[in-house]
């Protein structure tokens, strides 16, 4: 049977794996290839790396340079296709067809989609064409607004003033092969995952969902597997403080009698 | 003494010969990708690799592929082969993704969309395969282990089945016929067990 799926979410801002509270405080957390090599070795199941990095720019200024140097995604892509063997997702800055290329071409499998579902849908439903539906994910961030919960484009600075749960079936439409449903209001408070609103997109499309923000701990998880149809649970910030975190997780909810994949140390292979 | 192995990867355009080769290049020292007559031939094994939809991969093939010599190096000279996903589907006999279009035919059955019965689609993730008794990869899989699919499209049964998984209903996750191996999966992306599946496909020697 088709396994509920554990994917970490590395976040990179300006070089630097970062994690995130509310998509407004930011802390840097350290460097992303040792960091997505850990995710590897713990056997996750997919890796998705969001560059959050507003202006574009690489921070190559920092006086703190105790976590080394700042990493491109190309760098952590092509690093992880030669050693990793893993389905790894693509996303942040994406506005051309050119730009899903070429992280195709690093390695990525697929990429995923934010703004440019409100700027570009046409774009989009161009790249589900030439790509494929399974290439391409909407990430959407939802945040609630007087007690509705709404899209957020723009790093969750612009309403689309569209309901989350239409602007997932519109992603739908347009070509997307999965969504990767983020809130807002959770991220980085460790207060477990928006269930009302996961179990209610995952029941209204046909297409995967991925479920993100707020995972406190394992039990966490436990909740979106049993009571939503989500096809995966998704997170950030736990799952880069605790040594083998991903195991550990997988490891809990395999004993629980959920079905995951069996957890299991997968060694980095370089060559 | 047999020579030593050597693997080609066939790029069309349709697919992720990046990872194919990354994953490749840790099992055999020698790793090709190419379309030129004299690496298909030089190489002791050959792979398919495939993502996106049928028709347009098919379509590309044809045009980019000397698709009569692979022919005869897979079907008069027994050298092994190995289609992954769509690289699967375009050598059965046909396929309905994009219009019902008629496949290499080199193995049996129609790629069909999935009987999900439901469940989302596409068929994302890591699901179990069952590999028959008699299948070349079963040694290196005494129970049945996690892959991990991207598809909508597959083969609901065929006379060269040789591995199954479920997703709603039963679905081919692998096809077999002598020196002639496909996959429906990902073994490039499945972790160690991909790496163990590729590695028992290179100790598939005709000269051996």
């Amino acid at each position: 049977m088709l396994k509920k799926r554990i994917i970490p979410v590395l976040l990179l801002r300006n070089g630097y794996l970062v994690q995130s509270k509310k998509f407004s405080k930011y802390q840097n957390i350290g460097n992303a290839i040792w960091a997505v090599r850990r995710m590897s070795e713990w056997g996750a199941d997919e890796l998705i790396y969001l560059d959050i990095t507003r202006d574009g720019q690489y921070d190559a200024k920092r006086d703190d340079l105790r976590h080394g140097n700042p990493t491109s995604i190309e760098a952590i892509v092509r690093e992880m296709s030669q050693s990793a063997f893993m389905p790894m997702t693509v996303g942040g800055g994406i506005r051309t067809l050119l730009d899903i290329e070429k992280r195709l071409q690093w390695g990525a499998d697929k990429v995923s989609v934010n703004t440019l579902l409100a700027e570009a849908p046409d774009l989009v439903e161009e790249a589900a064409k030439e790509f494929g539906s399974q290439c391409i994910v909407a990430s959407i961030d939802s945040k609630r607004v007087d007690g509705q919960a709404i899209a957020f484009i723009h790093g969750g600075q612009t309403s689309t003033e569209c309901t989350t749960l239409n602007w997932a079936k519109r992603a739908e439409q347009l070509g997307c092969g999965e969504v990767l449903l983020n809130d807002i209001d959770a991220d980085g408070q460790q207060t477990g995952y928006n269930i009302d609103l996961i179990a209610e997109v995952t029941q209204a499309l046909s297409i995967p969902v991925i479920a993100l923000g707020g995972a406190g701990e394992w039990f966490d998880f436990e909740d979106v597997l049993s009571d939503t149809q989500a096809s995966a649970v998704a997170a950030a910030n736990l799952f880069h403080y605790r040594d083998q975190s991903v195991y550990l997780a997988k490891k809990h909810l395999f004993e629980s009698g959920f079905a995951v994949r069996k957890p299991e140390l997968q060694p980095f292979i370089t060559k | 003494m047999s020579e030593p192995t050597s693997i080609c990867i066939l790029n069309y355009g349709s697919g992720n010969v990046g990872s194919v080769a990354n994953i490749c290049r840790t099992l055999c020292d020698e790793v090709t990708v190419s379309n030129a007559p004299e690496a298909i031939e030089s190489a002791t094994h050959l792979i398919l690799p495939g993502v996106g939809a049928f028709d347009r991969s098919l379509q590309k093939m044809r045009e980019r592929l000397p698709l009569e010599l692979i022919e005869q190096q897979v079907k008069i000279d027994k050298k092994p082969l190995m289609g992954i996903c769509v690289g699967l589907q375009v050598l059965c006999d046909a396929g309905t993704e994009g219009g019902k279009t008629a496949g290499l035919g080199w193995l049996n059955g129609t790629v069909e969309r999935l009987e999900s019965h439901g469940l989302h689609l596409p068929h994302i993730g890591w699901n179990t395969v069952h590999f028959a008794e008699d299948s070349w990869f079963a040694p290196a899989f005494a129970e049945p282990k996690e892959f991990y699919f991207v598809h909508s499209f597959a083969l609901a049964k065929s006379a060269d089945a040789s591995a199954h998984s479920d997703y709603g209903s039963q679905f081919v996750a692998a096809v077999e016929r002598g020196n002639l191996f496909a996959v429906q999966f990902h073994p490039e992306k499945s972790q160690t067990a991909g790496r163990t599946l590729l590695s028992r496909f290179l100790e598939y020697r005709t000269d051996a």
